[in-house]
């Protein structure tokens, strides 16, 4: 008798433990699920500007720790290879491991309908198992260490792969250079990734967002049985909200589209056990019968509610789709009382494929959003290439977001790969900058950067080649310092003196416009600046073009105007001034043109040693005073300058200082 | 101590038959129901099968007495007086459209039948139950 019981023990506990097991068992579902958030979100990526460079390598694999075997209260983890696709859906399944102990802690009820509380309490007994009272948004989303409850006693578990978890890991990875380690740290995120898909994919399974525990021997049918790939909708935009997901994905956290999502299916959707409404008679739900869930609220007419006797089947309409919603058809209803209806309407597997349509098509809409999210926003840019210097700068910047709001910054390995003559180099980043020297290149070949973080690959836009570092400079030049200066001019009044010529850049004026526009060799400039206080008013107005040579060795010519005016209370002083220059050669560089400083510069200067003497040409100076009290006006103009008897320690020079501001 | 050795090894023994006897490939269903979507479950569908093969004959006897055993316990709350109050030839009339049965679907712990009712299916759903056996969950 001992022995037999013995062994009856055995095959209880065995039986006891495989429901255990199956009890939420999704697994196969969700890894679909993954699989198909996965393609929808790598579909979706050309055509998003934050991440139409980012591209995700199908074939790279990274080794990582991963659930080896399962286990419904211990698993085994080892080192697995596989892809970013391969990562979040091993996610989507290792979110479940182990088994007994993670399927209680995948319930979230928005409403909070049992005392405010979140997780689940339609707790189910039997299970030998301790209510760990956490629900799946804090479980899935928040640090390890954040959460406390359940993490302690005898089914305690700790949260090693919550999204918080995961974005930790793809942070160290972007500082980590060893290939190993970054690997692994990637592994982890694209896993943390996928279990955090795994608790969105939950909160359209109703049961998990209607404290319904669906305890062993009243098993839910779309939790249970919705689980194969074919449920998955090929088209699911024929059948998602757009106003919902759009609504949803504009929301402000990671954990508010979480809750939102939840909130939908709570309030739209049954689970078998707590369907709510009036039909042939009032419609109570299973459990908690005296206090259900207000929404939704099944009727036979009104709110988008259709029952249609001949089927037995309520609908409601959702957009353009009549989706099933409950039946209430039963055999042993009675034809005189009821004509076979019961008021126990039902969920059954068709009204649950039915539902299933509209909760996974949403889910498809919202998830990539989701995935979105959990990826840095970075861009990677080329920021010089000088065939001149034969150097590249460029750098890896990272917009700080709701998600990645500390500062933090890429210290890890850029590839540089010359496209046009297919020859790549690998540099390393430090604080996001790079530069690079051996990656040999000519004028015109495109270069692109870009990293590479577990099958995620990011890169820069091609860039060009440039010529000398001066082009490259004044390319991306925005202003700049220009100073005419003469020692000995004579004016009309007879006096003769020393007089400039300038157009300050911004450092020295604010000025108000500036439009500069570099067309070939060719830059066009004016700079328009307007000021006025109590005492006086300032405007200037300065034109220029500049015609720089092939190199950017030398500006071949230039052509100035300027025409200052000031005007106070008793006058008004008008100085115009033009002139032509040519040949001027260039000075001195100073700088870096990847790095923008206050210091860079780029200067072209001629003076009495080397031309200006025979390249000044047209030079006009005329300075206008009208004089309010009596309304009257003066002038005065240059009628001769002499560019060969500087006095002693002066000489006449023209030069400009090119500036990125 | 010695008797608390031999019941860990008895257990474990039983353990361990379950997990053979479950770890056996099945699959067969009734009347050659189209290929459900998911293999992989985990749901024993002979005895799955078995267990709609009772409750058919079950039914067939006309006895609510010999049916109620195969009902669960929230199939009993909802249906039992229903049953009761159906008569012997309700429940003999039952058994022979359940008869022409197919399977809907199935996941590891959840079978949902069907079968013709005045030109409309219908479906009874079953559900694994805590002591291993497989019950009527919806009539």
């Amino acid at each position: 008798m001992k022995n037999k019981l013995s062994f009856i023990t055995g095959v209880f506990i065995y039986i006891l433990l495989a429901m255990i097991l199956s009890a939420y068992d999704n697994k196969n579902m969700h890894t679909y699920i993954n699989d198909a958030i996965t393609d929808a979100f790598i579909q979706q990526m050309p055509s998003d500007p934050l991440l139409k460079n980012y591209f995700i390598q199908p074939n790279t694999t990274i080794k990582g720790e991963g659930v080896t075997a399962p286990g419904q209260l211990t698993i085994t983890e080892g080192t697995m290879n596989q892809t970013f696709k391969e990562w979040v859906r091993h996610g989507g399944y290792s979110a479940d491991e182990p088994e007994a102990l993670q399927a209680i802690r995948h319930f979230y009820d928005p409403k909070g309908l049992d005392g405010g509380k979140h997780y689940l309490t339609d707790f189910p007994t039997g299970l030998s198992l301790v209510n760990p009272e956490v629900d799946i948004l804090s479980w899935a989303l928040e640090y390890n260490g954040a959460v406390t409850t359940g993490t302690t006693g005898i089914n305690g578990l700790t949260s090693l792969n919550s999204w918080e978890d995961g974005k930790t890991s793809f942070i160290l990875a972007m500082q980590e250079t060893d290939g190993t380690k970054q690997d692994k740290l990637m592994a982890h995120a694209w896993r943390s990734l996928g279990e955090s898909l795994h608790a969105l994919g939950d909160l359209v399974c109703p049961v998990h967002v209607r404290n319904d525990g669906h305890p062993p021997g009243d098993a839910d049918p779309l939790e249970n049985a919705i689980r194969g790939i074919g449920y998955i909708p090929s088209n699911p935009q024929d059948y998602w909200d757009a106003s919902l997901i759009n609504s949803i994905k504009n929301k402000d956290s990671i954990r508010q589209i979480f809750h939102s999502l939840a909130l939908y299916t709570n309030e739209n959707f049954f689970t078998n056990q707590t369907v709510y409404g009036n039909g042939v008679g009032p419609i109570k739900p299973v459990i908690r019968p005296s206090k259900p869930y207000d929404l939704p609220y099944a009727r036979e007419t009104g709110g988008g509610w259709e029952y249609v006797p001949e089927e037995f089947t309520f609908y409601k309409n959702f957009g353009n789709h009549k989706i099933k919603m409950c039946k209430d058809r039963y055999y042993f209803g009675g034809a005189l009382a009821t004509n076979y209806r019961t008021a126990s309407a039902y969920v059954d597997l068709d009204v649950a494929k039915s539902q299933s349509q509209v909760l996974l098509s949403n889910l498809i809409g919202i998830a990539p959003e989701v995935m979105k999210r959990f990826l840095p926003e970075m861009t990677i840019s080329i920021d010089d290439i000088s065939t001149g210097a034969g150097k590249i700068y460029g750098s890896v910047n990272i917009t700080r977001n709701t998600e990645y709001s500390t500062i933090f910054s890429y210290n890890s390995n850029v590839t540089l790969w010359n496209y046009t003559k297919n020859k790549s180099i690998q540099v390393k980043a430090t604080n996001g900058k790079f530069e690079a020297s051996t990656l040999s290149f000519s004028e015109g070949d495109e270069i692109i950067a870009y990293i590479v973080l577990g099958g995620l690959q990011v890169n820069s836009e091609k860039t060009k080649a440039g010529g000398s570092v001066l082009q490259e400079f004044i390319k991306k030049s925005n202003d700049f310092y220009m100073d005419l200066s003469l020692t000995t001019a004579t004016f009309s009044n007879g006096i003769t003196q020393g007089l400039s010529v300038r157009s300050e850049d911004r450092s020295e004026i604010n000025w108000d416009a500036i439009q500069y526009q570099l067309a070939a060799q060719t830059l066009t400039v004016s700079k328009n600046f307007e000021f006025a206080d109590q005492w006086s008013k300032v405007k200037k107005d300065h034109a220029m073009v500049y015609t720089f040579s092939a190199d950017f060795q030398k500006i071949l010519s230039a052509h100035i105007e300027t025409r200052d005016v000031y005007e106070s209370d008793a006058s008004i002083a008008t100085w115009t001034a033009s002139f032509d220059i040519s040949n001027l050669p260039h000075d001195t560089y100073f700088g870096s043109p990847g790095v923008e400083g206050p210091l860079n510069f780029s200067r072209y200067n001629i003076d009495d040693n080397n031309g200006i003497r025979t390249n000044l040409k047209n030079f006009k100076y005329r300075v206008e005073y009208y004089w309010k009290s009596d309304q009257t006006t003066t002038t005065d103009q240059v009628v001769s300058i002499d560019l060969y008897n500087a006095p002693l320690f002066e000489k006449n020079y023209f030069w400009i200082w090119f500036r990125k501001t | 101590m010695r008797w608390q050795f031999n019941f860990i090894k008895l257990a474990f023994l039983g353990f361990l038959t379950a997990f053979l006897i479950h770890a056996i490939p099945v699959g067969c269903n009734k009347d050659d129901e189209p290929p459900v979507d998911d293999p992989t479950t985990t749901l024993d569908l002979t005895k799955a099968n078995k267990a709609a093969e009772e409750v058919e004959q079950a039914f067939a006897s006309g006895e609510v007495s010999k049916v109620l055993p195969y009902l669960s316990d929230v199939a009993i709350e909802r249906s039992k007086s229903d049953l009761e109050n159906a008569g012997a030839a309700t429940l003999q009339q039952f058994a022979r459209d359940f008869n022409n049965r197919t399977t809907v679907g199935y996941g590891d712990e959840f079978i949902e039948y069907q079968f013709d009712w005045n030109g409309l299916p219908y479906t009874v759903d079953f559900a694994l139950q805590a002591d291993g056996t497989i019950k009527i969950i919806r009539l």
